[in-house]
């Protein structure tokens, strides 16, 4: 294992989220407790059970993706492009976009989320041909004229790790990868294996973080009636209140966050401008035995004493333990 | 040092078999697992074949399937083949902590109801609001959770420790299985339910994919004759279907419980194209630094494989840049490579592809037998490696490497060998 052991620190971050777009912006808004949850305004949520949500306005892809590359990406993949980039600018890892080279092989590329289909309103635009008098579907009718029906770069659009190639592609990374898939953990799931790559040696620099834009109109027709949301349209920013005694469930918002992952630089020349941020210790995971929805009891640690493995990283020694935050204490 | 890894247990849901053993036997006898596609009515597709899992209930399989009724199609076959690769492995509950056991999946997003579309499209002419929607049932909802089906392998372990889900489409059970792989290696869990789920035999990936010109739309009468990897003749792949779940064990806590060893994992490599969304670089680039970053991280040498289970789509890219890539790492040692392709009796299994390339290479080592690459009528002479054409061969193999690449450029090598007590 010929990297095994190497110390691995955080080099850029970039983000995109409800309180602003980077890493000063939203530091900034985190210490003074802004919050960035408000009405559903994107479209109208009447439908739904919960018409809050942590939207972001003014978002515009076009500084961080070509005309054509957006045309095969749905706003996730949009918003993991700008994350991408300004995490690499804040490492200050030179690019092809910023007249670099490519990174090339010794850069992995770790990615999680929870992507879905895209274009899905042109799609049921689309689509109105086939509906019968009845109200039923023709299939066959979208068998045979499917060529005109369909958007042409729905299925491509749709790809889930979708991102993962197009940053791959803006910046010539083609080193180690994987796209996690899942919810909350995702992000976090792809972040840990990317230090693990890194100090393992599969990579001297990784790109890792997680996206999603579960405020889409399609993310919450799944999330709304699970339960797991409050309810409380009428608090406002006031609704999302976790650890409070009058929590009463999550609220999603839209995001991308990356990290850039390097090797110390004890044992590897950074390019200008980088300055390690912090060590890193161990990541963990935790799988679900239970059932889906039910939070952990009281006290259970879930998974997360696999951490504590590494010889040195106990939990004492955690300044903060992060924690996902969400009202109702769902586990995972 | 890295611990050590090894597959002690299969399971498998498949076109060829309900189960691992016929599985096999199907690949080695070169029987094919494609015909009619039957899950959707295909009056007016191009495409009306498919490799379809056949006489498959999840309820005759698991019993006591409580908390299995959210599982979608797919999800059915991938915890079919948990169950049977837990059996298989001798494993349950009470073998280690749950806390030392997790589950590594690759599986594909959700496929949205045709129906429920044209009825929002409806429900958007009636208000006269563009944004109209209705919602899902919460049963729904979780039905359409990619992990759903990982959480179910989790419980039937009282598992607790880590969870990965991957989904990078056709490559996604490989980098599960190597991402478990690495988990076991460093020590997070002692045992990992490792491999991939998969069912895209519906109308939107058959009209999509087809329209892509993925698929291949000259054999629907001749549907067993589809897929034809490497052949001269071949025109694009053909929708399978399936799940595929591997037991992976830290050695010496398989040897402390008398696991009957299979065969040790030994490398996995990645890599990304950079290159075109649908497809592979003609000069084999990806797949080259996967295959060679695999064999590395075994501590081997080109030269001591013995066998490749190739990713072997049928389409005419894919072949060629995979020929290639095995051209470039093993040199003049590519010449006397055994290179075969499960999916020309499966058709493409996308997710759980990977997956079964690995039980195939497990298979070659344990029964010293080489499955072929049916459908070889006319040698591709660009390509002129040794594709097992046709009748399954009779071949010691110690090491083989498994292909998985995948649209978005995602490239996975894993290689392993037989389990040697000392390496």
């Amino acid at each position: 294992m010929s990297g095994s052991g190497r110390q691995v620190v955080i080099s850029g971050i970039g983000l995109v989220t409800a309180l602003g777009e980077g890493p000063e912006a939203n530091w900034k808004a985190l210490v003074a407790g802004e919050s960035g949850i408000g009405p559903i305004e994107a479209y109208d949520p009447s439908p739904l059970q919960t018409r809050l949500g942590g939207e972001i306005a003014d978002f515009d892809a076009t500084k961080y993706a070509t005309k054509r590359q957006l045309r095969t990406v749905n706003r996730g993949d949009r918003l993991a492009m700008a994350a991408a980039r300004i995490a690499l600018d804040d490492a200050g890892l030179a690019h092809k976009q910023s007249g670099g080279d490519e990174l090339g092989y010794r850069t992995g590329l770790y990615l999680g989320g929870n992507k879905s289909l895209g274009r899905m309103e042109q799609l049921i635009e689309e689509l109105k041909v086939i509906r019968r008098p009845d109200g039923t579907a023709d299939l066959e009718h979208l068998a045979r004229h499917g060529d005109v029906i369909m958007p042409p770069l729905f299925f491509v659009e749709g790809l889930p790790a979708g991102a993962v190639f197009t940053i791959s592609q803006t910046y010539g990374i083609r080193g180690s990868s994987t796209f996690f898939a899942g919810y909350a953990d995702a992000g976090a799931t792809a972040i840990g294996r990317a230090m693990r790559a890194v100090r393992r040696g599969d990579a001297d620099v990784a790109l890792a973080g997680g996206y999603d834009d579960a405020t889409s109109w399609w993310s919450m027709t799944l999330l709304d009636r699970l339960g797991i949301l409050t309810t409380r349209n009428e608090r406002g920013q006031q609704a999302y209140r976790p650890y409070d005694r009058d929590r009463s469930g999550g609220l999603p918002g839209r995001a991308r966050r990356c990290w850039c992952w390097r090797r110390s630089r004890r044992r590897w020349r950074a390019g200008p401008g980088s300055t390690p941020r912090s060590p890193v210790t161990v990541p963990g995971t935790t799988g679900a035995r239970r059932r889906r929805r039910t939070p952990r009891a009281a006290g259970s640690p879930g998974r997360c004493g696999v951490r504590w493995r590494t010889p040195g990283c106990r939990p004492a020694t955690w300044a903060t333990s992060p924690r996902t935050g969400r009202g109702p204490g769902w586990a995972t | 040092m890295s611990r050590r890894v090894v597959i002690t247990g299969v399971g498998a849901v498949t076109p060829l078999g309900n189960d691992a053993p016929s599985t096999w036997r199907g690949l080695v006898e070169g029987r094919s697992g494609v015909g009619r596609l039957t899950t959707i009515d295909t009056t007016g597709f191009d495409v009306s074949i498919a490799g379809e899992v056949k006489d498959f209930r999840l309820a005759d399989v698991v019993p006591g399937s409580v908390g299995l009724r959210h599982l979608l199609r797919p999800g059915t076959f991938g915890v079919g083949a948990a169950w049977e690769a837990l059996r298989d492995a001798g494993v349950d509950k009470d073998t280690y902590d749950g806390a030392d056991m997790g589950v590594a999946m690759g599986a594909c997003v959700d496929r949205p109801d045709l129906q429920w579309l044209v009825d929002v499209g409806a429900l958007r002419d009636a208000t006269g609001r563009a944004d109209a929607f209705s919602t899902y049932a919460p049963s729904d909802a979780l039905a359409y959770s990619q992990n759903i089906a990982s959480a179910a392998m989790a419980r039937m372990l009282d598992a607790t420790g880590p969870m990965l889900g991957v989904s990078t489409a056709c490559s996604a059970s490989g980098h599960a299985v190597g991402e478990a792989f690495r988990t076991l290696q460093e020590g997070d869990a002692t045992l990992m339910l490792a491999g991939g789920y998969d069912s895209l035999t519906t109308w939107l990936d058959v009209l999509c994919f087809g329209l892509l010109g993925a698929l291949t739309k000259e054999y629907n009468d001749d549907p067993q004759r589809a897929s034809r990897p490497f052949d001269d003749q071949r025109s694009g792949f053909v929708l399978g279907e399936g799940g595929v779940v591997l037991v992976l064990e830290e050695l010496e806590a398989a040897r402390a419980r008398g696991a009957h060893i299979l065969a040790e994992v030994l490398g996995y490599g990645t890599s990304l194209n950079a290159w075109r969304m649908t497809d592979s670089p003609p000069d084999g680039s990806g797949a080259i630094e996967s295959i060679a970053a695999a064999i590395a991280d075994a501590g081997l040498e080109p030269g001591d494989i013995d066998y490749v289970v190739a990713h072997g789509t049928s389409t005419p890219g894919n072949d060629l840049s995979e020929t290639t890539a095995i051209r470039k790492v093993f040199g003049d040692a590519a010449e006397r490579l055994l290179i075969s392709s499960p999916k020309s009796m499966t058709g493409h299994l996308t997710a759980a592809s990977a997956a079964l390339s690995l039980l195939t290479a497990v298979g070659a080592i344990n029964h010293g037998v080489v499955p072929p690459t049916i459908n070889q009528e006319t040698p591709d002479r660009r390509l002129g490696l040794d594709f097992v054409p046709n009748t399954a061969r009779r071949q010691e193999v110690r090491h083989a490497l498994v292909n998985a690449f995948a649209f978005g450029g995602t490239n996975v090598g894993l290689v392993v060998g037989r389990y040697e007590e000392k390496r």
